[in-house]
């Protein structure tokens, strides 16, 4: 590999993927209930259209769904990777330290409080689960915390832990309410398909304040992806950086979550596919995990709305139905990780 | 330029280690000697700001180790620590550009012109210019030694602390190595602590070397006055028979 790319020298290819994404949302937003033209979207989208039917289909929920997939693809894969250099396992996900399962509790037990009690809470859906699952996450941290040290181990194994708690009170949860719940564990299994503009703005905000997070330190993530120690030795407080990253990590993927629900395989898969091929240098590996994720998920997402239409999928079974192969032969190969 | 007084620091499974006094001079190139648990790594790991719940005092150019920060301390102290692996493939030069990082600012996020000279200076000095892209992971036991050498020397610091820096050398590159430290050590006016299992370049190594068992200090001075029969058959049970080389006076261990 030469060591220009690991720094500049990027500028082609990105502009190329750049490029792609953007014919990607274009011919992706062209699929549905109703085919339109790549034709008719592109004149949407400049602003151009004269049918009003279409634009309105097409700038009011085709785009906003296909746009907020690739951020959401981009958030997740972004996460994982940060994740996995900084707990130094190829394995991490973004849900090991316990976001899934608090933003599960949360959903479930604002949908028994509301239908059950009939409690209108003005957080909402989203609210509930969101801090439910920043929470768990904290949960997780205190127990894991050993004096001022937060060891990645015990960090995994809290993580596994307070998974199993909040997840056993989901399950008594709906087996008590199971009528009322059932929309929940389709919400649960992931959706983009409400995804509206204003969601997609803060979905925007959060991957450039992440990304920007993750630039300013990638010198400081790369030398903790090579262990504590040697983060000592170069003369960084490995513990703050370790803190600062997991928390925008963990704010970034609880958000996502009470937007879209639980979508798995992308924060796993797509940061190894990334470094397979461009090494793990953290800026590289973090940029391209940008592009990769927003594809894979907009690609999962019309398989998820064009497989069985009009009957549409829930997003997390098709990005674990494609998922698990690719993570198997990965895995497989695991001399190169 | 080190100096220890009445250090005290136990693991909590129970081993602790007691070091009463040392003194490292500057310039000074100084060996620890002693049987496998002796608390030599746990020693270089304190003074390396790894591990950190220690009491008494541990100065370092007058001033105490706890008043540093990390990135302060990184420019006075550079470590190759006795074992070191990369999870992720990182190659070489990443690895070495690490020791960079206590000289660069923030949002600066690649390396200056300067730093990819001190990483081509330093690879050439250990002879791995070639692997300069190769993945640090795959390279051999002694070869990840070399550069995690050359990435002592990048760090460009005063002190320069070795954890068996030579254990999976092959003889003829322990020669080399511990010829080219020295070399570096001396012209530099380096201070240099280190770790040694091989008795005999210990003692051609260093000025002075320090005995340790179970957490203490044994034994310090000149290898003239530590080489001793008895002193070696207390520490690591051996029985030797010591002479003195031929060329450079020093004293060297026969195993009986
Ligand atoms: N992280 C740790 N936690 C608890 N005990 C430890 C830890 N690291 C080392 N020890 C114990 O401290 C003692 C000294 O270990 P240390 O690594 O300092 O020995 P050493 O002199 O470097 O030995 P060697 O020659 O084998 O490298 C050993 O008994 C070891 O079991
Ligand atoms: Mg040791």
């Amino acid at each position: 590999m030469k060591s220009t790319q690991k720094q500049g020298g990027q500028l082609p290819l990105v502009l190329f993927l750049v490029f792609i994404s953007l014919v990607l949302i274009i011919v992706f937003a062209s699929f549905g209930s109703v085919k339109v033209e790549a034709k008719d979207v592109f004149l949407s989208l400049i602003g151009r259209q004269e049918n009003e039917i279409y634009k309105n289909l097409i700038v009011n929920i085709r785009l906003p769904r296909v746009i907020g997939t690739f951020l959401v693809g981009a958030i997740l894969a972004v996460s994982g990777n940060v994740l996995q250099l900084l707990v130094q396992n190829p394995l991490a996900d973004p849900y090991m330290l316990g976001i899934s399962s608090g933003a599960s509790f949360g959903a479930v037990l604002y949908t028994a409080l509301n239908s059950i009690y009939g409690f209108t809470l003005f957080l909402g859906l989203e609210g509930f689960s969101f801090l439910f699952a920043v929470l768990s996450t904290f949960i997780v941290l205190i127990i894991a915390r050993q004096g001022k040290k937060l060891p990645i181990l015990s960090l995994i194994l809290s993580g596994v832990i307070v998974s199993f708690l909040f997840n056993s009170f989901t399950t008594l949860f709906t087996v008590m309410y199971w009528k009322n719940l059932i929309h929940v564990n389709l919400w649960l299994m992931g959706s983009t398909g409400n995804l509206a503009w204003s969601s997609n703005l803060k979905l925007l905000i959060i991957l450039l304040v992440q990304f920007f997070i993750v630039l300013i330190f990638s010198k400081e993530l790369n030398v903790l992806a090579m262990g504590e120690e040697m983060a000592v030795y170069s003369g960084i407080n490995p513990e703050s950086i370790k803190m600062l990253l997991i928390l925008t990590t963990v704010l970034s993927v609880s958000f996502t979550v009470s937007q879209v629900g639980i979508i798995g395989f992308v924060g796993l898969i797509i940061p190894h596919i990334v470094r397979m091929i461009k090494g793990p240098y953290s800026f590289i590996s973090n940029l391209y995990s940008v592009f990769f994720g927003g594809i894979f998920l907009m690609f999962a997402d019309f398989l998820a709305r064009t497989l069985f239409a009009p009957t549409e999928l829930p997003i997390g079974v098709v990005t674990s139905i494609v998922g698990a192969p690719i993570f198997i032969y990965v895995m497989r190969r695991k001399e190169r990780l | 330029m080190i100096n220890i007084d009445k250090l005290k620091f136990t693991y909590n499974n129970g081993f602790s280690l007691n070091v009463d006094e040392l003194d490292v001079k500057k310039g000074d190139i100084v060996s620890i000697i002693g049987p496998n648990g002796a608390g030599k790594s746990t020693l270089i790991k304190i003074i390396s700001k790894i591990l950190k719940n220690y009491t008494g005092r541990i100065m370092i150019e007058d001033k105490e180790l706890s008043n540093y920060s990390y990135k302060e301390i990184s420019r006075k102290i550079a470590i190759v620590p006795q074992e070191f692996n990369t999870t992720f493939e990182y190659d070489v030069e990443s690895v070495i550009s690490t020791a960079r990082l206590p000289y660069s600012r923030r949002f600066s996020f690649f390396e200056t012109q300067e730093d990819k000279k001190i990483i081509n200076e330093v690879l050439e000095l250990v002879g791995l210019v070639k692997y300069k892209n190769k993945p640090f992971s795959l390279l051999s036991g002694g070869e990840k030694q070399k550069v995690m050498i050359a990435r002592a020397f990048a760090q460009k610091t005063p002190i320069l602390l070795l954890d068996e820096f030579s254990s999976h050398l092959d003889p003829g590159y322990t020669q080399n190595l511990l010829k080219l430290v020295k070399t570096m050590a001396e012209k530099e006016r380096k201070t240099v602590l280190a770790i040694f299992h091989d008795i005999n370049s210990a003692a051609l190594f260093s000025d002075k070397i320090v005995v340790m068992k179970d957490g203490e200090i044994k034994y310090q001075g000149s290898p003239k006055e530590v080489f001793k029969e008895s002193i070696m058959k207390e520490i690591f049970d051996i029985e030797v028979y010591i002479i003195e080389h031929p060329l450079n006076k020093i004293p060297q261990i026969l195993y009986k």
